[in-house]
């Protein structure tokens, strides 16, 4: 764990990336952090599917499973991110992502197989997915992977939760999920945008503010493997159960809140071409990075080099 | 009394014997019959009955024909993510938090 003063800020390690979290006031970073590792806690416990004793992973095909409110909560979010971007972003695509051979934390995954991978299949299909707020019933033959929303619903949470608990503002990133939650510092909140959240830290492509909602990042950049030579990465198009393929190198997003944005950010890989225009109809603030490195900017998004 | 006295006295003429088992088996079918019959009618009578005598109330929905299996198709101007209330600004100075791949 590290620490900073002004705005007082903590980076951890949880859910396979990191965990930055950043209060105005530094009185308020512990209070805060109660919150944060709480939620870390919750979210990994009932989302995670590398673990067999996550409520996911124990979920089982053809019954009707009660869950518990945060899983219901995950459930409820993604069905309706499939459902906002029409399928392309779907959490049925969990034996694709495996398939693809992200079948365990990322640390652990063999980053240059020499096995090929099986012949991708499309998702089963968000529709097929039994949900009545409390209990799911996944078809034989469905696995959920909440990978696309999971993450940033924990970053609204804790934000959220965090602003509540202390009064001051407060900034989450959970593996470059950001959002922001209470009073906003006077110039905003700086965020550095880039295809890596690590490295964006020290050498960003752009600095940018926002003062509420949140910001969200997608990249085929990181989190990358190689089977059989060929380069493969964890975001998945629903409607091959491939990868998609292939405008966009990274694409970030602001929204009203994280999961919003992340969920705009991971429809647009998908979508490709499609993607400018999808994200002008709905006003969100994007910037695109094409795989030679051009850049597209859409609804008022600010397109300058950091100082 | 030789073996073979023996065997004429106690044959069987066979013409006989079958005409028997058809009636027999006749008699079989159709007592089984008539009781199943009886069975059966008595079993829709006894429903029938209930049937007029109970409320009329819709009967309880199996628990997954009450899960619901959402709309695949949308207005996406109804159900959209929902933009910032401001876009991103131009920023200088050392940013606080990042967003990239992770």
């Amino acid at each position: 764990m590290t620490r900073t003063e002004s705005p007082a800020r903590t980076v951890v390690t949880a859910l396979g990336t990191t965990a930055l979290l950043a209060v105005l006031e530094p009185d308020a970073l512990e209070a805060a952090e109660r919150v944060m590792h709480a939620e870390l806690a919750a979210i990994d416990v009932a989302c995670s599917r590398f673990r067999p004793d996550s409520e996911i992973s124990r979920l089982l095909a053809g019954t009707a499973t009660p869950v518990g409110p945060l899983l219901a909560e995950a459930i409820a979010v993604a069905l309706l991110a499939a459902q906002q971007t029409d399928g392309m972003v779907d959490p049925t695509v969990g034996h694709a992502v495996r398939a693809l051979g992200y079948d365990r934390d990322f640390a652990d995954i063999d980053l240059d197989g020499a096995d090929p991978l099986p012949a991708p299949q499309a998702a089963p299909g968000w529709w097929r997915v039994g949900w009545d707020g409390h209990s799911v019933v996944l078809p034989r033959g469905v696995a959920l992977d909440l990978g696309a929303t999971a993450k940033a619903l924990s970053a609204d949470r804790i934000a959220t939760r965090a602003a509540a608990a202390t009064g001051t503002g407060v900034l989450v990133s959970l593996g470059g999920d950001v959002r922001v939650a209470g009073p906003t510092p006077d110039d905003g909140w700086r965020i550095a945008v880039g295809d890596d959240h690590e490295r964006a830290l020290v050498d960003p492509d752009l600095v940018v503010s926002i003062a509420a909602g949140g910001l969200a990042t997608s990249s085929t950049a990181r989190r990358t493997w190689r089977r059989a030579g060929r380069t493969v990465h964890h975001i998945v198009d629903p409607r091959t159960g491939d990868i998609p393929a292939g405008r966009w190198r990274t694409v970030s997003v602001a929204a009203a809140t994280c999961v919003d944005a992340n969920t705009a950010s991971t429809a647009a890989v998908v979508l490709g071409d499609a993607a400018p225009g999808w994200l002008t109809d709905r006003r969100l603030p994007a910037r695109l990075v094409d795989l030679d490195g051009a850049v597209i900017t859409t609804a008022g998004w600010p397109e300058r080099r950091a100082a | 009394m030789s073996s073979h006295r023996s065997r004429r006295a106690y044959a069987v003429d066979p013409r006989a014997a079958g005409r028997r088992r058809v009636v027999g088996a006749t008699t079989v079918t159709a007592v089984g019959g008539t009781a199943l019959a009886v069975f059966f009618g008595s079993l829709f009578a006894q429903a029938f009955a209930e049937e007029s005598a109970a409320p009329k109330t819709a009967p309880a929905a199996p628990v997954q024909a009450a899960l619901t299996v959402p709309e695949k198709k949308t207005d996406a101007k109804h159900s959209a993510p929902k933009p910032p209330a401001s876009a991103p600004q131009p920023a200088h100075g050392a940013p606080v938090g990042s967003s990239g791949g992770s």
